[in-house]
């Protein structure tokens, strides 16, 4: 089943590989300002974080060595995963019209979601890479690891996307929780706060960080980009097979919904 | 295998009040479909057991009213969504045009856009490269085309989607209805394409309000009311029904309704002449609606009014020139009424008044009235109107205007006409015109020009048009004619006199061999088709490969079919599509001894070999 969807998406890779163009050129208005402008949201939210978290409350964790590139580390990720969860709770409802008068399977919608905003999500890497430079830290063999992290995230993120897409269809207040919802799955995940920082914690809240699959995300970029000794290839592996398998399950609900999307649009 | 098979096809959906959506995570996920398992009185019916196919190369028309479930079936067709019950098979590349320019973005450019769009729709990028100058000069944009087409107007944005649209080059190309929002021009050119589709063969399924498109494009129509196939088969006899039937729902209607607006009105209701206009005014407001209402004591009713054709029977749709006879069935309520005056008046749908007479202006008393059933008949031998839609007034009242029933404009019929003259009525009438103005027939063009058997097809439609546009009548016949003589003139000749216009139907050579042996043809279809091409009685020579002509006449729609020989009606070959589509048979004997078997033997007695 899995495979027949696969070479489904293959065959209409033309068309996905277009829609994307067309979401980035339309959100960049194919303008160097505009790919700027797209920048400015995280630059923004690394700005208050930083200020609030070193200035004004001086928490402990603010004072992280480097601490604006940490938080850079993980807003970047955690802004792709966001954005394609909350904008595929919407992808299908708002293309429907599209569904309605054109044949194509109706995953392509979620798919380009997730894919416009991994590719929105990579061209802010030289940023990155840049401020790494400014703070004297420079790549090496272990930055490597970020492929396979940003692969499990993919296919993490891509069964939430088409699992969510299709339910929103039918739940149409699923986006209103979801938004409630990632905020508070951001604070629950070391984006802000570094793992380390894990220690200090009740143990409840210990093991709700541990068994939050964004956690080991966010310290695979951590560990890719800023702690060399921390990559935790066990970890990473177990959520590889949980990435699948949320591929799998959000693939399959999304497969007995087909045929109720189009009437329910 | 045709393109298009539809088998036993419903759809149901569910009624929005019903839909609970999900009773829980878990049924949805593992529930059957929800259609299927909810109540009967929970789902609407969109489609009940529709089955038809489309041959390659068929263009068929669905009519039918709003909601009856036509552009359900072709969202079928297309793969958007599936039937509840029942298979839908086709095979080919599809181009839905369901709605122009879906899935443009407005952000981006037209040339991006254009892309886009052809992806969509299944083109490749090489192919779309290949084909962009075409597209975008076929929708005129030139100048325009890497403008963001959120700066379009909606002419534009409907040109550049309807090129991108056609020039997929589908197999199977359905049409939903896009054609009536674009100006004059560009309806002519789409309307052009789709020609140029059907010279190539490709199967179309057009859905639309418009039955002159039907008629002219279609060459079958497929009528579909409240989710069920009422009707398929030659477009104009389709759409008569169709029109027919929703004729009668009107009609049923205002009687309805004009029975309540009585039943609450005092005696006053009586309206004199003077009354009537001041109502008139009040509603002046659509001026182009024809009033209609009913008004009067009902001492004398008119229970009913049917209207009859020439041949007797019931019919609402007509062709000028037909016989038309209006009934009306009375039930007289009151005793001893003499001085009645019967009343009868046509009216376009304007309001405009075409005719009207009563029994009084003609000078036609009438004597004592028993109560009981009565009804009196008006009959119009000839019905010279132009096309449209007509109402009737019929009315019973005194001389002094004391109205027993007026039933103003309550019933309607239909003209129907190929010619589209305008006006109110068709006056008799011929042309003529002094030397010093060449004016010749359009219908003969391009008759000349040697062409291949497809391009003379092409050409036949367009010939058939000029000739319905210009509302002359078709004659058809067919035959071999591979040795010519006086008896197939003389056929010819009587055939012509039986209309305006003679199509002739060609045996081609494989099918006279088929038909009288190896032996025949004498002479080859070109030469057959040249020899009579050059005579007066025949306008248009087509051949055929087939063994009878009928796939010929379903395309060809004669008013006239004509046979030469001794044939019983019942054995003629597409009587029944003639005469469903209105048309008339005629059978002209041959003349005895003139065959062109006998003057075969006569050459062979003649030049015998001596030895």
């Amino acid at each position: 089943m899995v495979f027949a969807n696969l070479k489904r998406l293959t065959r209409h890779r033309t068309l996905i590989q277009t829609m994307v163009v067309r979401e980035l050129k339309a959100r960049y208005r194919g303008s160097f300002l505009g790919y700027f402008w797209s920048l400015l949201n995280p630059l923004l939210l690394l700005l208050v974080y930083t200020v609030v978290f070193t200035y004004i409350i001086k928490a402990k964790f603010g004072q992280v060595d480097n601490y604006p590139l940490f938080l850079f580390c993980g807003i970047l990720p955690w802004t792709w995963f966001s954005s394609s969860v909350i904008e595929s709770s919407t992808v299908i409802i708002s293309g429907g019209g599209l569904l309605k008068k054109i044949l194509f399977p109706a995953e392509v919608l979620p798919v380009v979601t997730v894919l416009a905003n991994l590719v929105h999500f990579l061209l802010a890497l030289p940023v990155l890479l840049a401020c790494m430079l400014f703070f004297g830290i420079y790549p090496g063999l272990h930055t490597l690891w970020f492929f396979p992290v940003v692969l499990i995230q993919f296919f993490f993120t891509m069964g939430l996307a088409l699992l969510i897409s299709s339910l929103s269809v039918h739940f149409r207040d699923l986006k209103d929780i979801l938004a409630n919802l990632l905020t508070l799955w951001f604070f629950a995940s070391p984006v802000i706060y570094p793992y380390s920082f894990v220690a200090d914690l009740p143990p409840f809240l210990r093991v709700a960080l541990e068994v939050n699959p964004m956690t080991h995300l966010m310290m695979g970029y951590q560990g890719a980009f800023l702690f060399p000794g921390e990559i935790h290839y066990q970890r990473l592996a177990v959520m590889a097979l949980l990435a699948l398998l949320v591929f799998v399950f959000g693939y399959w609900v999304f497969d007995r919904l087909r045929d109720t999307l189009v009437e329910e649009v | 295998m045709d393109p298009v098979i539809l088998q036993d096809v419903s759809k149901a959906y569910r009624r929005y009040a019903y839909r609970r959506r999900f009773q829980s995570l878990k049924s949805m996920l593992l529930g059957r479909d929800r259609a299927i398992g909810a109540a009967r009185s929970q789902v609407i019916q969109a489609l009940d057991r529709v089955s038809f196919s489309v041959p390659a190369g068929g263009t068929v028309g669905v009519i039918g009213s709003n909601g009856s479930g036509k552009s359900t079936l072709l969202k079928l067709i297309a793969g958007i969504s599936r039937p509840t019950s029942g298979t839908v098979t086709t095979s080919g590349r599809i181009a839905a045009l369901i709605e122009l320019g879906a899935g443009f973005h407005p952000e981006i450019s037209g040339r991006e856009n254009v892309f886009i769009n052809g992806i969509m729709l299944g083109l490749s990028k090489q192919e779309i490269t290949r084909r962009f100058e075409e597209i975008v000069s076929f929708a005129g944009l030139e100048e325009f085309i890497d403008a963001p087409v959120k700066t379009y107007s909606s002419g534009m944005y409907m040109r550049l989607g309807f090129s991108v649209a056609v020039h997929v080059d589908p197999e199977i190309l359905l049409i939903d209805e896009i054609l009536a929002v674009g100006d004059e021009a560009f309806s002519h050119k789409c309307i052009e394409r789709i020609r140029n589709f059907q010279r190539r063969g490709k199967t179309i399924v057009l859905v639309t309000h418009s039955l002159d498109m039907v008629e002219g494009l279609c060459d079958r129509a497929i009528w579909i009311d409240n989710g069920k196939m009422r009707d398929s088969g030659d477009p104009r006899r389709v759409i008569d029904a169709y029109l027919l039937d929703v004729a009668g729902k009107e009609d049923a209607e205002l009687v309805g309704r004009g029975g309540r607006v009585d039943a609450d009105a005092p005696a006053e209701e009586v309206v004199t002449g003077s009354e009537e206009t001041a109502e008139g005014d009040g509603e002046a407001a659509k001026p182009s609606e024809p009033e209609r209402r009913r008004w009067g004591t009902r001492e004398i009713e008119i229970k009913a009014v049917t209207l009859f054709g020439g041949e007797g029977s019931e019919r609402y749709v007509y062709q000028p020139g037909d016989a038309m006879t209006i009934t009306a069935d009375l039930e007289v309520n009151l005793a001893g009424e003499k001085g009645l005056v019967f009343g009868v008046g046509i009216f376009d749908a304007g309001g405009t008044c075409c005719y009207g007479t009563n029994t009084d202006i003609e000078g036609l008393r009438s004597g004592e009235v028993e109560p009981g059933p009565h009804s009196f008949s008006f009959e119009i031998p000839s019905l010279d109107l132009v096309e449209g839609n007509y109402f009737l007034d019929l009315a019973v009242h005194r001389k002094d205007g004391y109205a027993f029933d007026y039933h103003r404009g309550l019933h309607s019929f239909r003209v129907r006409s190929r010619l589209k003259d305008v006006g109110i009525v068709r006056l008799a009438h011929n042309w003529s015109f002094s030397e010093g103005i060449p004016v010749t027939s359009v219908v003969d063009d391009g008759e000349a020009s040697g062409q291949t058997p497809d391009a003379e097809q092409g050409d036949l439609t367009g010939f058939l048009e000029r000739a319905r546009v210009e509302g002359r009548r078709v004659v058809f016949t067919n035959g071999c004619f591979d040795l010519l003589h006086s008896g197939h003139i003389r056929v010819l000749q009587r055939a012509r006199a039986e209309g305006d216009l003679l199509v002739l139907g060609l045996n081609s050579d494989d099918s006279v061999r088929r038909l009288k042996g190896d032996k025949r043809p004498i002479l080859p279809q070109e030469e057959r088709a040249a020899i009579l091409s050059a005579l007066d009685c025949v306008d248009r020579v087509v051949p055929f490969e087939e063994d009878t002509p009928l796939e010929l006449i379903k395309r060809v729609k004669p008013d006239v079919l004509v046979k030469g020989g001794d044939w019983k009606p019942e054995q003629i070959v597409g009587r029944e599509e003639v005469e469903a589509a209105g048309g008339r048979v005629v059978v002209i004997p041959l003349v005895q001894g003139k065959a062109s078997t006998s003057i075969i033997e006569t050459i062979r007695e003649r030049f015998r070999d001596p030895a």
